[in-house]
């Protein structure tokens, strides 16, 4: 089959100019624009974005993530903010409690963020329509989250070789989850053919932490003076330089690698009414994505975003497919319930982007 | 009128072939067997966003939409969005009064603010700074440097009113060439900063300074400043962990801004010369400062100008009779405050 299942046809223009719209929008409006800005940017990627030649939908609003934000503000936000404060309070006026407390907000609302990741993709999933049937995401955001807290405890104590393991876990129970209209995706995803990889990855890090480990104490060793603030602004600058250089020569490769390989097994033990799938994006083509929409991100400090967006998803398209045209006579809408309000908590903490 | 399309009802992927007649309320869309699958009100029909061929939905039932490859004369009938005129130049226009109203608004509301605050709740919050500071940094204390250090302060302050005196001066163990005015009336010098004074003119010129931040009440007013800017950051932001964040740090870091500095200046002259010092150990320990260049100490680093905040107190002094701030031997003793004198009972 030639027809290409997946395929991205955005042009720049639109994207730039939407981005600096909302950029401008944004300043008028004190930021809260952004949930009306972040919709039209979806609407604009998902039209653009064919499957089986036929365009997604987006059908959010930002009026619902304006709400949902506004209640995360109000149910988690604002304990939160109380107790680290009272927290610092307790902790000037020499009671230990203090910092209890403050643990406590800090383990609640990292607790808080797998579930609000999981509610967005939720969020997301339901808004997101194809020849008009909405995809979908059940199961449950508490289990996820506890999956997530599990995730990142067994990551300190086998000192990171569980990550492979518990990241396709992750990713088995989303996608295991996720279905569009009343049909389910399948993924058997398993690790341990990402485990050669994955061990590239963490032995490339031991320079890091070397370059980290001398750079921070070799001056201090060297009795080097750090009088002045310029001096001080001057060596922490030089560490986070090293280390930079560091991440981007030793671990950039393997940590690209690792990933394409990721992705590359996710998809290819992940199955939509018994159609597989593949997905077949290079190291080196990873590696220029991420830098370059980081390099975009940055440079534009986050106003083009949108286009660092564009990127991501025309790459997506251009190396997945999809074995063959689903039957759309079996295909039919959900009788599931969606949510009214989009993302709060994650949109509060704004560590998406426009997916 | 009849068009072709293909219709999809938001039950199955599937796509029925349909008729579209256009008629005068909206369109009916009608099957092969001329069964009446949906009556589209026009007002209700709306294109899905910018795709190539017409797509439409009815806002009534959001999951069905109509595919029309060849639409004819329906293109014209359809409702049109336009750009609305002046859009550029209204988003400018509004972005950049509103970048306008909060650099110059945010000021004048925090200075007001700041003076709507009872001294009382000042020095509690004070209070509490001073507690954090007291552990996490060393505070001077050799007992013939304080000493000095108190009866400066008391020469500087007799000639202002209660209220508007401070009620702690310290000195902490830093190198750092600065000095910062806490709300709640509480001074801190750097050790950094006697190291590099030549006279106690100097000091009592930047201590003078600082009493000066304190009376007319400028650390608050910039402490609620940073509190506007990080919840400004924080909205735009969304970040609110960044607010709870920058609780701690806020009095060290609000920066006062240029007019709180000359007016600092001006009435520290008037705190030296009702005290009889010589306002000219301040304009030379900002001369100095110049010379250094780059390592501008942070309480000035937001002004460059130096130089003509320097001219400006020469020529606010006047040529009445002044004695030095300090003698040598208690200049000698505060410069040496953060000198341990040698104890034999010392436990620590």
């Amino acid at each position: 089959m030639t027809e290409r299942a997946f395929t991205h046809d955005s042009q720049l223009g639109p994207v730039l100019r939407l981005s600096v719209v909302n950029f401008l929008l944004n300043i008028v409006t004190l930021s809260l624009w952004r949930f009306w800005g972040k919709t039209r940017v979806r609407a604009l990627l998902w039209g653009q974005t064919r499957i089986w030649s036929e365009p997604l939908e987006y059908v959010g609003r930002g009026g619902e993530l304006f709400i949902g934000f506004l209640i995360a503000l109000l149910v988690v936000f604002t304990p939160y903010m109380v107790a680290v404060v009272v927290g610092q309070l307790l902790v000037a006026g020499g009671q230990p409690l203090g910092v209890a407390l403050i643990a406590v907000a800090q383990i609640a609302i990292f607790f808080l963020i797998g579930i609000g990741l999981y509610r967005a993709r939720r969020y997301l999933m339901t808004r997101t329509v194809w020849r008009g049937l909405r995809a979908g995401q059940d199961g449950s955001a508490l289990t996820y989250a506890l999956l997530t807290l599990g995730h990142v405890v067994l990551l300190g104590l086998t000192l990171g070789w569980s990550g492979p393991w518990m990241s396709v876990k992750l990713d088995r129970y989303l996608m295991n989850n996720t279905r569009f209209g009343d049909t389910g995706f399948d993924c058997e995803a398993p690790s341990a053919g990402l485990y050669k990889r994955y061990a590239l990855v963490w032995f490339s890090f031991i320079p890091v932490f070397l370059v980290l480990a001398v750079s921070t104490i070799g001056p201090l060793a060297l009795n080097m003076q750090l009088d002045s603030q310029a001096d001080q602004i001057r060596y922490v600058a030089t560490i986070y330089a090293l280390i930079i250089a560091s991440v981007l020569l030793f671990t950039a490769l393997p940590l690209a690698a690792y990933h394409a390989a990721y992705w590359r097994n996710l998809a290819s033990h992940t199955r939509f009414d018994g159609i597989g799938f593949t997905f077949d994006m290079g190291t080196w083509r990873l590696i220029r994505l991420f830098l370059g929409n980081m390099l975009i991100t940055v440079l534009s400090l986050g106003i083009l975003r949108p286009v660092a967006s564009q990127r991501t998803l025309r790459a997506a398209c251009d190396h997945l497919s999809m074995d063959r045209q689903p039957d759309l006579e079996r295909l039919f809408a959900s009788q599931q319930a969606i949510p009214r309000t989009g993302e709060g908590l994650v949109a509060a903490l704004d560590s998406v982007g426009e997916f | 009128m009849d068009i072709a399309g293909l219709y999809r009802d938001g039950r199955t992927a599937r796509d029925h072939q349909v008729v579209v007649r256009l008629l005068g309320h909206g369109l009916d869309i009608v099957d092969d067997d001329g069964r009446l699958l949906a009556q589209w009100p026009r007002s209700q029909i709306r294109r899905v966003a910018r795709t190539k061929e017409i797509r439409l939905t009815c806002s009534s039932y959001p999951m069905t939409s109509l595919l029309l490859p060849q639409p004819g004369p329906l293109a014209e009938w359809l409702p049109r969005k336009r750009t609305p005129k002046g859009l550029w130049i209204g988003l400018v226009a509004g972005a950049a009064s509103m970048v306008a109203l909060l650099a110059w608004g945010l000021p004048l509301a925090s200075t007001a603010i700041a003076h709507l605050v009872p001294v009382e709740v000042e020095r509690q919050l004070g209070q509490v700074l001073m507690a954090q500071i007291d552990e996490g940094q060393a505070i001077c204390s050799n007992p013939y440097g304080v000493d000095s250090l108190n009866r400066l302060e008391q020469r500087l302050a007799a000639a202002l009113p209660a209220q508007q005196r401070p009620i702690r001066v310290a000195v902490v163990n830093n190198p750092m060439v600065n000095a910062v005015a806490l709300p709640g009336n509480t001074i801190l010098l750097f050790s950094g900063l006697l190291d590099q004074a030549e006279s106690a003119d100097e000091i009592a010129g930047v201590l003078a300074h600082e009493m000066a931040h304190v009376a007319q009440r400028h650390p608050l007013a910039a402490a609620i400043r940073s509190i506007g800017v990080a919840s400004l950051a924080t909205m735009m932001t969304g970040d609110l962990s960044a607010l709870a964040a920058s609780l701690g740090g806020m009095a060290l870091a609000g920066h006062y801004s240029r007019a709180d500095e000359s007016a600092a200046d001006e009435m520290a002259v008037n705190i030296l010369n009702n005290a009889g010092i010589s306002p000219l150990g301040l304009a030379a320990f900002f001369e100095r400062l110049d010379q250094r260049g780059d390592e501008l100490p942070e309480f000035l680093s937001s002004h460059p100008e130096l130089a003509s905040r320097r001219h400006r107190i020469v020529s606010l002094a006047p040529a009445g009779p002044t004695s030095p701030a300090l003698i040598w031997p208690e200049f000698k003793l505060l410069k040496n405050i953060c000198v341990q004198p040698a104890r034999k009972d010392s436990t620590r």
